[in-house]
């Protein structure tokens, strides 16, 4: 397996970039997949998405200058791209954010890619009902374990406002499966 | 002995019941899934969009793409136009079936007119057709015979006299 700096001079050279390209997929294409789907919840947008975001990697390959990590700013542009489409569903079927976020909890149920118990539905459903940006910083820590360190280089948001916001998602989730 | 054993599963049990969920006696997995194959898949799609399409010998010679905004003026343009030739087609021939309609009863009305005015005129010029007989005949009739005013006309010289009149083969027709 190559390494960053090994991927980056793949990614540089006209004559090695594509090589380089299958590399960054086939290292990348499952933690971007997961960080999508967890916002979206189905599959379908995910697969969707995700196509899109290495595509626009691909694009816009020359235009890395490594001021940050190349996972960081894969992750910038997946996310980037998954809260444009969301916004583009809200705006799209003129509903509030809390009926679109409503309808993806209520589609999880009849998911056949979802394959959780009770508790775990439940769990889904009180992440949903979380603002977006929370929600985001809630995935990343809880689900993808990231550093609030590496959360910080995503976000751009400072440590202390990323360790307060996951704390208000854990009480609120919390708050919601005692309330059932 | 047992009643105490009771007593203790019972308090156990409220214990439980009152006990808050927290997040992390929940087990941390992953509810989601995927397709069969799905990442190999993912992988060979992204890859046909991206680096396959780039390695392409040839490519298509770019087409000139109009704006977004000319775009739309020109189908709002067109919209108008088609609007525009539909009003006017409209109030010129608004109806075939109508117009022919309104056409034909203008057509009866004025060949009714001109009937009337037709069928008015016949006296008239039946004693106007009377009177040059007259004449014609006290001409004659002086040049051959004493005037008689009083003769009356004879009911088949007056007929021989239409057939041969002009005025009353025009009426005839109508």
């Amino acid at each position: 397996m190559a390494t960053e700096q090994e991927l980056l001079q793949l990614l540089r050279e006209p004559s090695t970039q594509g090589k380089g390209f299958r590399i960054l997929v086939n290292t990348y294409k499952e933690r971007v997949y997961w960080t999508i789907r967890r916002m979206v919840m189905n599959h379908d947008d995910a697969d969707d998405i995700t196509q899109l975001v290495f595509i626009k990697i691909f694009e816009n390959l020359n235009s890395f200058r490594q001021d940050s990590k190349l996972f960081t700013w894969i992750y910038r542009i997946a996310i980037n791209e998954t809260l444009t489409f969301l916004a583009q569903r809200r705006r799209r079927n003129i509903i509030s954010w809390d009926t679109i976020e409503h309808k993806m909890s209520e589609n999880l149920i009849e998911d056949a890619y979802f394959e959780g118990d009770e508790v775990q539905l439940q769990l889904q459903k009180a992440v949903l009902l979380l603002p977006e940006k929370q929600r985001l910083v809630f995935n990343m820590k809880y689900y993808e374990e990231l550093k609030y360190e590496e959360i910080e280089e995503i976000l751009g948001t400072s440590i202390g406002a990323l360790k307060a916001s996951y704390h208000h998602a854990v009480k609120k989730i919390e708050e919601f499966l005692n309330s059932r | 002995m047992r009643n105490i054993k009771e007593e203790m599963k019972t308090k156990m049990e409220t214990q439980d019941h009152n006990k808050r969920i927290s997040l992390e006696d929940i087990p941390r997995k992953n509810p989601m899934t995927i397709p069969v194959n799905y990442f190999e898949s993912l992988e060979d799609k992204i890859l046909t969009k991206t680096v396959s399409t780039k390695s392409k010998p040839e490519q298509l010679p770019k087409t000139r793409t109009l704006s977004k905004f000319w775009k739309v003026s020109m189908a709002a343009a067109g919209i108008i136009i088609v609007i525009g030739v539909k009003i006017v087609l409209d109030n010129s021939h608004s109806n075939p079936v109508q117009q022919a309609s309104i056409q034909t009863d203008t057509d009866i009305m004025i060949e009714y007119a001109a009937n009337e005015a037709a069928i008015e005129a016949i006296p008239n010029m039946e004693s106007a057709i009377e009177d040059e007989y007259v004449q014609l005949r006290n001409i004659e009739d002086q040049k051959l015979t004493p005037i008689n005013q009083n003769k009356e006309l004879k009911t088949e010289e007056l007929e021989e006299y239409y057939d041969k009149s002009s005025y009353f083969s025009i009426f005839t027709e109508l």
